[in-house]
């Protein structure tokens, strides 16, 4: 009876199902949300064996500040890589920086990363969350001080993207996750649209959380190349490189 | 203690896949410790009192997860139900228990697949299906030792309802 009712539980989402399950998460991420067992953690320098309480202190204090620069200068140089990237904006848009905890997702089959900001900072569900650039993925479960992040890779992602040519033209079509490779289906190619390997793939203006144009990835290959209002099945590579750096900035509604 | 040591576990299972090694793909496939555990916990019960514990292993997954509250519950739970016997009065060890893992985890990965049919919109492909094998083989090569300790140590013996002094 037990399993049978669990086997519901996901269709059926009783009330309180979000709480507990953001509770118990909560818990079991703790460390990594506290700096132990993330993904970032560095590998420890070991201490030579003659060395005072005080010299100890000031190298941890040291080695805190170094972090502290190297984060503060990864998030402006962030910041001015997502300013080049939407240059058609009058202004930035009001960015949070977060830093990613967990990398991977418990389902092998799922994509998304934690990063330690939640609804405390005003985090909410749907916001987008960048790398310079570059569109990591969409805020989906959001606690108190922690948020889970859908990768554009993963297979429930789907955003509405356009890819640009090198000619300046505009082809819009439906991105789905799923893979290394990602569908790109019934891209429009109107009269003169020509999209080639290597053309850049954009976020479109179809969510009022996700700004047009932030980088999504680039045209790995074309097919189904017909006549004039052909619709074209493409294959996109993601350009987020979670490897790069563990920071990140989350793409605040206007106030 | 042993629910202590099931959550020190659990919290170790769910730092796993961000600690997995490059070498030969294991980062692309990290061991699965969630389903490991609800397998191991069945083994060792003389009945089906593992059955909860899996449950509980698999809604804290759930909890790490995009899936919904639910998913990964009903899979291990189902797991830990099959491989439980009744009156079970000596544990499964050494190779049996081995390949006993192997089949429960690369079952517990098919089950998953079909059972996110209802809920997800895409259905199951052969890469997601074929996703089961690498990571059923490195959990049962790289949990070996861990299952060994606990076999030693009976520290999980008390959640399943078998003495601490019983044959191990």
């Amino acid at each position: 009876v037990v399993l049978v009712a669990l086997f519901a539980l996901p269709v059926l989402r009783p009330r309180g199902f979000p709480g507990f399950e953001g509770w118990l998460g909560a818990t079991l991420d703790w460390p990594a949300r506290s700096g132990v067992g993330g993904p970032s953690a560095a590998p420890e320098e070991t201490p030579p064996l003659a060395r005072t309480s005080r010299e100890r202190e000031l190298e941890a204090i040291n080695a805190r500040l170094r972090e502290e620069n190297l984060a503060s200068r990864d998030e402006a140089s962030q910041r001015a890589r997502l300013g080049a990237t939407l240059p058609h904006l009058a202004r930035l848009p009001r960015c949070l920086p977060a830093r990613i905890v967990r990398a991977h997702d418990a389902s092998i089959l799922r994509r998304s990363v934690v990063i330690d900001v939640g609804t405390a900072d005003g985090v909410r569900e749907g916001l987008a969350v960048v790398q310079g650039g570059v569109l990591v993925g969409i805020v989906r479960q959001v606690r108190a001080h922690d948020a889970r992040v859908m990768l554009v890779t993963d297979r429930a992602s789907r955003l509405e993207v356009a890819v640009r040519t090198v000619e300046g033209e505009r082809a819009v079509g439906y991105l789905s996750g799923g893979g290394d490779l990602l569908p790109l289906r019934h891209v429009r190619a109107r009269d003169g649209v020509v999209v080639r390997p290597g053309d850049a793939v954009v976020t479109s203006n179809a969510d009022e959380y996700v700004p047009a144009g932030l980088v999504v990835g680039r045209v790995a290959a074309v097919s189904g190349t017909g006549g004039p209002d052909a619709f074209l099945d493409v294959t996109v590579g993601p350009l987020l490189d979670l490897e790069r750096s563990t920071a990140a900035l989350v793409v605040m509604p206007p106030e | 203690m042993g629910a202590v040591v099931l959550l020190l576990l659990a919290t170790f299972a769910a730092a796993l896949p961000d600690h997995a090694p490059r070498t030969l793909g294991i980062a692309s496939h990290p061991p699965d410790l969630f389903a490991a555990l609800a397998v191991f916990l069945a083994l060792r019960a003389p009945g089906y009192a593992a059955v909860p514990w899996a449950i509980a292993l698999g809604a804290s997954k759930d909890a790490l997860s995009l899936d919904p509250l639910g998913s990964h519950a009903f899979v291990l739970g189902t797991i830990a139900f099959l491989h439980s016997r009744p009156g079970r009065t000596i544990p499964v060890t050494g190779v049996v228990r081995a390949l006993a893992l192997l089949g429960g985890v690369l079952l517990a990965h098919l089950l998953y697949v079909v059972r996110m049919v209802p809920v997800a919109r895409e259905g199951p492909t052969l890469a997601s299906i074929g996703a089961g094998f690498p990571t059923a083989l490195w959990t049962v090569l790289l949990t070996w030792p861990l299952f060994s300790v606990l076999e030693r140590t009976r520290a999980l013996d008390g959640l399943v309802g078998r003495r601490r002094d019983a044959a191990a």
